[in-house]
């Protein structure tokens, strides 16, 4: 018995290390009538999570290692509280599944390669057995498209980031006939704390609520960009560096753009990750 | 050998990728039962019981007048995802939090101020207060609890409006709670939203003591 679930579990971890990108097949696409689309927010305000050392991973596992990079990081996440309060506190009455609802309303007519069905924003992961209820179903009634979506405000306030992952079941089958990761980033103008939290919450919170249901939007043009667009080896044109914001950090994205317009610019990376990010102005 | 025995530090004392999603049972609700913090005077005793908080207050009585669940979705209490590290990672894999009765929760927390030695009665809303006597409206914003690494970590916001013959004043407590994610059991995610709720009572039992006693309320504090 532990076997199995040793069995399984390596399989879990493997699957994680494995290509995420998974193209839509020309095959596949044809065969989709409409699709059901869920957002999937499974978070109920901004999470501030401390960074852990990572004693464990370069001493190569172990518990004692584990237990010190618990530990260090427990310290470290105590110290956060007095921040996270002040940031949390004022942000608490903007609620991102309200604004995700907002902007999947107003999607509908808005141009997507495949057929929209339903469009529903989820506060929770369906149970396992819903999702798997879910899947089956497709093999009579419409695709199934899942979008599982974090929020985050950088450390330091930098920027707005959202990190989505969008898998597509069809026809029965257990296995996605589409995966992609969808990366939205907007840089937020600098200053200290209370300025950008004054910023972001004046005139009832315009800024943030903008961003949230701004974020949804772009997220699924996104994934229609590129469900609607070659290969990811067939795109492969000119590569060029954009600036992203990773944990506070300036750090470069390497990638070929999908689409370039006026403020935004949507980016491929080379594992197939999509970015949209906001251009700088020069 | 039950599933919950390959948990996080298994994994990752064998070298793998932790996978914290694997032991939560995503059909259960918490059972958002409070429970008071153990004081660590009394780890070492085998049988430590409920923690005896400092006696704030010896002759004050606090009257709750309305408890309520103000969640935007009372629902849900977070959940855990994994992600891997890298700038270009998304959610692998999400389980959610089923929140049990948060009404429940907050009524046995600010039960759990009789531990400091408040009188804590039931009362009419806009019920009248005497001299060493508050009403309190209690509200619970937020019971938010994640994965993060080994850690689990929570976030519990709880607003009180409290009425004392001088007048009203309104508080808005943030807890935050944190531990060692040793099975990924539902259990462990409320010991750790308790832990968040803990802190929160700490600081309402000052306040409330402050206010018995005719003091003002001190700067906000999330230590």
């Amino acid at each position: 018995m532990g076997r199995v679930f040793l069995a399984a579990l390596l399989a879990l971890c493997l699957s994680a290390c494995a290509p995420f990108h998974k193209s839509l097949t020309a095959e596949s696409r044809t065969k989709i009538r409409e699709v059901d689309v869920r957002v999937v927010v499974a978070q109920e305000t901004f999470m501030f999570t401390a960074q852990s050392p990572g004693v464990s991973a370069a001493m190569g596992g172990g518990l004692i290692p584990a237990l010190i990079d618990a530990g260090i990081q427990q310290s470290r996440q105590k110290d956060l509280n007095a921040e996270i309060e002040a940031v949390v506190d004022p942000l608490l009455a903007y609620d991102f599944r309200a604004e995700a609802k907002q902007a999947l309303g107003g999607i509908t007519g808005q141009p997507f390669p495949l057929k929209l069905g339903s469009m529903q924003v989820l506060a929770a992961m369906p149970t396992k057995a819903q999702h798997e209820a879910r899947i089956a179903a497709t093999r009579s009634g419409p695709a199934y498209m899942v979008l599982t979506l974090q929020y985050a405000l950088e450390p330091g306030l930098g920027a707005f980031t959202t990190r989505t992952t969008a898998t597509l079941w069809q026809d029965g089958a257990v296995e996605p006939s589409y995966r992609t990761a969808a990366i939205f980033q907007a840089p937020l103008e600098g200053g200290q704390r209370a300025e950008v939290i004054k910023r972001l919450t004046a005139d009832d919170g315009l800024t943030m609520r903008t961003l949230m249901r701004d974020s949804v939007t772009e997220t699924l043009r996104m994934v229609a960009i590129d469900i609607g667009s070659k290969s990811v080896a067939a795109a492969e044109g000119p590569r060029k560096s954009f600036v992203f914001n990773f944990r506070g950090t300036p750090s470069p994205v390497n990638g070929a753009t999908l689409d370039d317009q006026p403020a935004r610019v949507v980016v491929r990376d080379q594992i197939g990750a999509l970015y949209s990010l906001r251009k700088v102005t020069p | 050998m039950k599933l919950v025995l390959f948990n996080t530090f298994a994994l990752v004392a064998a070298g793998l990728c932790p996978v914290p999603a694997l032991a939560l049972a995503d059909d259960e609700a918490l059972s958002m039962v409070y429970e008071e913090p153990i004081e660590p005077a009394q780890r070492s005793n085998a049988s430590a019981v409920a923690s005896t908080a400092p006696r704030l207050a010896q002759t004050c009585t606090l009257r709750l007048a309305k408890v309520e669940d103000l969640r935007a979705n009372p629902a849900n209490a977070g959940g855990v995802t994994f992600m891997l590290a890298g700038a270009n990672s998304t959610p692998l894999a999400t389980t959610s939090l089923k929140s049990g009765d948060g009404v429940q929760w907050t009524r046995g927390a600010l039960q759990s101020l009789k531990s400091a030695g408040f009188q804590v009665t039931e009362a009419p809303p806009g019920a009248t207060t005497a001299p060493r006597e508050l009403s309190a409206d209690a509200g619970l914003r937020l019971a938010h609890a994640w994965s993060a690494g080994l850690n689990l970590v929570s976030h519990v916001v709880l607003k009180v409006s409290y009425r004392t013959p001088a007048g009203e004043f309104t508080r808005q407590y943030h807890g935050m709670g944190t531990r060692v994610n040793w099975v990924n059991a539902n259990t462990e995610y409320m010991s750790t939203l308790n832990l968040a709720f803990n802190q929160i009572m700490r600081n309402v039992a000052t306040d409330a003591a402050a206010l018995c006693d005719g003091k003002p309320l001190k700067v906000a504090s999330s230590s």
